[in-house]
């Protein structure tokens, strides 16, 4: 695989750095975050691109900020980032809102995305580097 | 919580602003600025087919199902502002 370069736009010094997500047909925000373990996803944006509580394949346990949540695991056909496609992906997930999360962007991309991959974040350069 | 299903029809984002400020609108077809560059899809959006809109948006995505028919892609965006002044820790979220 050549190397894909994605350049990206930090507004401010409290920006993080949102990415484009493909989730099916549906194109969301994920915010790149090397601390997470898992990737996870608003329940919202799972439930508008038709999947539905019931098919979730389990539930887990998140450590958070604000404490234990409890999350629904899914596995999704297709999702997309960064030139990164997976297929049969499983991915966590709970409602943001009653949770107290309100923002823009739908999700956290997490090391469990990533790890097959070598990235490269040069912030000088506001550029991602996937190889 | 009801969601409020409206009429197919083009509008610009902006318009879209206007109409439906502070709610969150599932948008079908969207029209999105194809710059390459990384950043908030809200910030990408030209405009598109308001296909629902709602203060809630579980309470769209609950409804979303009924109206997406017809539609190829999707994007569901907040039309007014984010708070400002905040900072994130969003590890194991």
């Amino acid at each position: 695989m050549e190397n894909q370069r994605f350049p990206f736009e930090l507004t401010d010094e409290d920006s993080l750095i949102q990415i484009d997500f493909w989730f099916q047909k549906d194109k969301l925000t994920f915010a790149i975050d090397t601390g997470a373990s898992h990737t996870v996803i608003d329940l919202a944006p799972l439930l508008i691109a038709g999947y539905e509580l019931k098919d979730a394949v389990g539930t887990v346990e998140l450590e958070a900020g604000k404490g234990i949540i409890e999350a629904y695991i899914f596995k999704i056909k297709r999702i997309e980032a960064l030139g990164i496609e997976r297929r049969d992906f499983e991915i966590c997930s709970y409602d943001f809102f009653s949770n107290y999360i309100f923002s823009n962007f739908d999700g956290v991309l997490g090391l469990d995305f990533m790890r097959d991959h070598k990235i490269c974040i040069d912030f000088p350069n506001s550029v991602i580097t996937i190889s | 919580m009801a969601a409020t299903i409206i009429e197919n029809k083009v509008l610009s984002f902006d318009d879209i602003k206007k109409l439906y400020p502070d709610e969150w609108v599932l948008i079908g077809n969207p029209i999105l600025d194809e710059t390459p560059i990384l950043k908030a899809v809200v910030k990408k959006v030209k405009g598109g087919v308001v296909l629902i809109h709602d203060k809630s948006k579980m309470a769209v995505a609950l409804h979303a199902k009924e109206v997406k028919i017809g539609y190829d892609t999707f994007v569901c965006v907040y039309t007014g502002e984010m708070p400002h002044n905040r900072r994130y820790w969003l590890s194991n979220w």
